[in-house]
């Protein structure tokens, strides 16, 4: 701080030059005892007003830029680089660090106005007169420098100033990424991407689009990684919603949440909205007592039926471990009416699990097949756990010993030693529902797979 | 900072409804540092940790809410309820007296001292008094009309207990903790020779079941009444086989007795299967099949095969087919035992 002030002052006496300290500063310390003296302090001209364009004198600028970068903080002395650079006819950089003022204080009048002024957009039929190619150049770098930081130019009416619920992310991922699992694929294909992908099909079949698909099963089997997959074979945006997302402690915001993130689904199609852990998000009204979630249900609901606004290009992927919690309106038609169980990850989904965990790091004589054998009931998250712990297992020797060694079988017999199945509990509260909830067949699937394994 | 920790109560609230209590833990313990002074936060706390069944811990904070807010009802509940769970009943009608004596309308106070005066067993009458006070400050409360119907049980109280359980499904009929009671009703007081009471407490039992898939208790409870269901057929199975052995050589008459006591259970088992839900019918059957009771239901049929046999067999035969046939209902019958009081 010492040396930007000293060169600042510095500069300023150089140029003879009274810098009007303004707005505000992240702390006291930053402007210097030197430049906060009651003679600096005092009014003074602008600097546009000391020097014409052409007469800011260049080893003035200079100074001003070693002293920014020495205080990249100090707020008032950006704001006094910036000013002199627009003078100087160095636009590109003015707004640059003009934006940067505006990071550091949002509500700085002057660098808006510097920035306004700078960018302006005019008559585009003087513009296409005056603007030269290399004009045009600055003015898209400065709107692409200046994305986050000002406002849109020009707003629909119905989103000014909303920002976006969730960040739209485009998944590069394909169900063909999604390792073992080929019933859960199938399921998937016919039951979501086949209509969705062939509409003169559809139309024939009378088939809709309309509703939602619920994923459901044990904590850590992939249903997420599932649902990237379909956003991506859909070559859809896609939009991963929480409850943090949602909930909001006001009254009436959760549902204005909701609200916004059909909007920005919308605006988006095609377009992939995806409720992780949708009992969460809408849990049985009945249980929900105290908690500000409740109406979120509600609208919920109603943007899911797209009573007010069409939902064309929305798909609606929910997940959950807990479906049994989920409000039954939510499972109607039209809703999240498909029901998928996600089971633990098959034999090949394993190896493929291991394959993905091990394969960067150093192992040697692995057999994934045996490994994929022996962890019948794993997650896909415990798997990676087990890999985890062999890789520990490893690197401790290897610290001991003084010499690195491979990741081996047994580092990872160890860890499966270790490691136990974390979808036990999971398992227990499915029996109950696959025994006494399956009415309808709901959870049929769940069911068959539980007998399978001779759990029920 | 405050609205960052509002922010973080409304989701950890958020959590305890859904019976996330680990997330909660885990949102409220870094909120309770940056503010040890919110009896709130203490009080969310507890409830997580009394969710998550760390009773011991669940005390301590909910003594620590008490102390940041002793005028706050919740925190001297929730620390009622947590002596309550730790068997500290005497404690548990404290706490719950003081929940009270600050917040004399709020009906979850009334609720939790009529519960923690019941554990007790000699307060009966100041129980029943404090449960129906909750009943009537919210009378549309279902919880308030279970806590009458488990008071009412307790003191012995049938009717009134099914009356007020009965009205608590009325008003909320996915309340698992009512069909649970209503459950235990039916089991504590039918006799040994009532099938459909017996069905009935099975069926709720799997209703309870179905509507709150996490609680064990419920499983547990049906899982004693088919084993009781099990024994009560089999039972005079082997009567009829120490009979058949008792009464060599045989008259016309004693050959109908192993019969006879053939055809009772048929006609308990059947009057049960026909009362009994759909859902029930089918865990029973898979138990049978599959579980740990196979082997005796096995031993059983055949025992009984054996004493309809010795009614139609000559005198020679009698004794052997009844002793056979009272070693296998015996086998069957210690097998069930074991096997349906795990």
């Amino acid at each position: 701080m010492t040396r930007a002030s000293t060169i600042a002052r510095q500069t300023c006496e150089q140029t003879r030059t009274r810098i009007r300290v303004s707005g505000k500063t992240p702390g006291p310390s930053l402007i210097g005892r030197e430049l906060s003296r009651a003679g600096e302090k005092k009014a003074v001209p602008t600097l546009r007003s000391l020097y014409p364009l052409e007469m800011v004198p260049e080893d003035l600028l200079h100074s001003l830029l070693i002293a920014v970068e020495a205080a990249p903080d100090d707020v008032p002395l950006r704001l006094h680089l910036a000013e002199l650079l627009d003078q100087h006819g160095e636009r590109s950089d003015a707004v640059r660090h003009a934006a940067v003022v505006l990071q550091h204080d949002p509500e700085n009048v002057r660098a808006l106005q510097l920035i306004r002024g700078t960018t302006q957009v005019s008559d585009p039929r003087s513009t296409e007169d005056h603007l030269s190619s290399a004009d045009n150049d600055i003015l898209r770098q400065l709107s692409d420098e200046l994305a986050g930081v000002l406002p849109p130019p020009f707003v629909d009416g119905s989103t000014t100033g909303v920002p976006d619920v969730v960040d739209t992310e485009h998944s590069v991922l394909r169900l063909d990424d999604v390792a073992g699992l080929a019933e859960v694929k199938a399921r998937l294909d016919a039951s979501f991407l086949a209509p969705v992908r062939n509409p003169r099909l559809r139309a024939v079949y009378g088939k809709s689009v309309g509703g939602g698909l619920l994923l459901y099963g044990p904590p850590g089997c992939g249903k997420t990684f599932i649902a990237r997959a379909l956003a991506g074979e859909l070559d859809a945006a896609f939009l991963a919603v929480s409850l943090a997302d949602v909930l909001d402690m006001y009254i009436g915001e959760s549902e204005k949440n909701v609200r916004r993130l059909f909007e920005q689904a919308r605006e988006t199609a095609p377009c992939v909205v995806f409720f992780d852990e949708v009992d969460a998000i809408g849990h049985k009204r009945s249980q929900m007592r105290h908690s500000a979630a409740r109406g979120t249900v509600n609208q919920l609901l109603s943007e899911m039926d797209g009573i007010a606004n069409a939902n064309d290009g929305v798909y609606v992927l929910g997940a959950t471990n807990h479906p049994w919690d989920v409000d039954v309106a939510l499972r109607r038609p039209g809703r999240f009416d498909r029901m998928l169980f996600v089971a633990p990850p098959d034999e090949p989904a394993r190896e493929g699990i291991f394959r993905y965990h091990l394969k960067d790091r150093p192992v040697a004589g692995i057999d994934l097949h045996q490994l994929a054998a022996r962890t019948e009931g794993y997650s896909g998250a415990d798997i990676a756990y087990v890999c985890e712990n062999a890789t520990e297992a490893a690197l401790l020797d290897s610290v001991r010993s003084g010499d690195i060694r491979l990741i081996e079988m047994d580092d990872l017999r160890r860890a499966l030693r270790e490691v136990k199945p974390s979808i036990g509990p999971w398992l227990e509260t499915a029996r109950n529902v696959a025994r006494f909830s399956n009415e309808g067949g709901a959870y049929d699937d769940l069911s068959a797979y539980l007998r399978r394994r001779r759990l029920i | 900072m405050v609205d960052e920790i509002n922010d973080g109560l409304a989701r950890a609230r958020a959590l305890c409804d859904l019976k996330r209590f680990d997330d909660a833990v885990a949102v409220l313990t870094p909120l309770i540092a940056r503010d040890p002074e919110r009896c709130q936060a203490w009080c969310l706390l507890a409830q997580a940790q009394l969710g998550t069944g760390a009773k011991v811990r669940a005390l301590e904070t909910a003594t620590q809410a008490v102390r940041v807010g002793p005028d706050d009802e919740w925190a001297h509940r929730l620390k009622s309820i947590a002596h309550l769970r730790s068997n500290q009943y005497e404690e548990a009608i404290r706490e719950a007296r003081e929940a009270v004596r600050i917040a004399p309308h709020s009906w979850q106070c009334h609720i939790q001292l009529a519960q923690a005066l019941v554990k007790t067993g000699d307060s009966y009458a100041e129980a029943r008094a404090t449960a129906d006070r909750a009943r009537a400050l919210a009378p549309l409360q279902a919880e308030t009309h279970v806590t009458v119907g488990i008071v009412a049980a307790a003191a012995g109280r049938r009717d009134d207990a099914e009356s007020a359980l009965r009205r608590a499904l009325a008003l909320d009929p996915d309340n698992s903790t009512a069909h649970h009671e209503l459950a235990r009703l039916e089991t504590n007081h039918r006799s040994l020779a009532n099938a459909f009471g017996l069905a009935r407490a099975a069926s709720g039992f799997a209703d309870a079941v179905r509507l709150n898939p996490r609680g064990e208790v419920g499983r547990r409870n049906l899982d004693l009444v088919l084993g009781r269901f099990l024994r009560r057929v089999f039972y005079p199975i082997t009567i009829g086989a120490w009979l058949t052995l008792e009464l060599a050589p045989p008259s016309f008459a004693t050959r109908l007795i192993p019969l006879a006591l053939v055809l009772i259970p048929v006609a308990f088992a059947a009057a049960f299967l026909t009362k009994v839900s759909p859902a029930v019918r089918t865990y029973l059957w898979r138990e049978v099949m599959h579980g740990p009771v196979r082997l005796a239901a096995a031993l059983e049929a055949l025992a009984a095969t054996a004493l309809v046999v010795a009614a139609f067999a000559p005198a020679s035969v009698w004794a052997w087919l009844g002793g056979g046939a009272l070693i296998l209902a015996l086998a069957g019958r210690f097998i069930t035992m074991n096997a349906t009081r795990r």
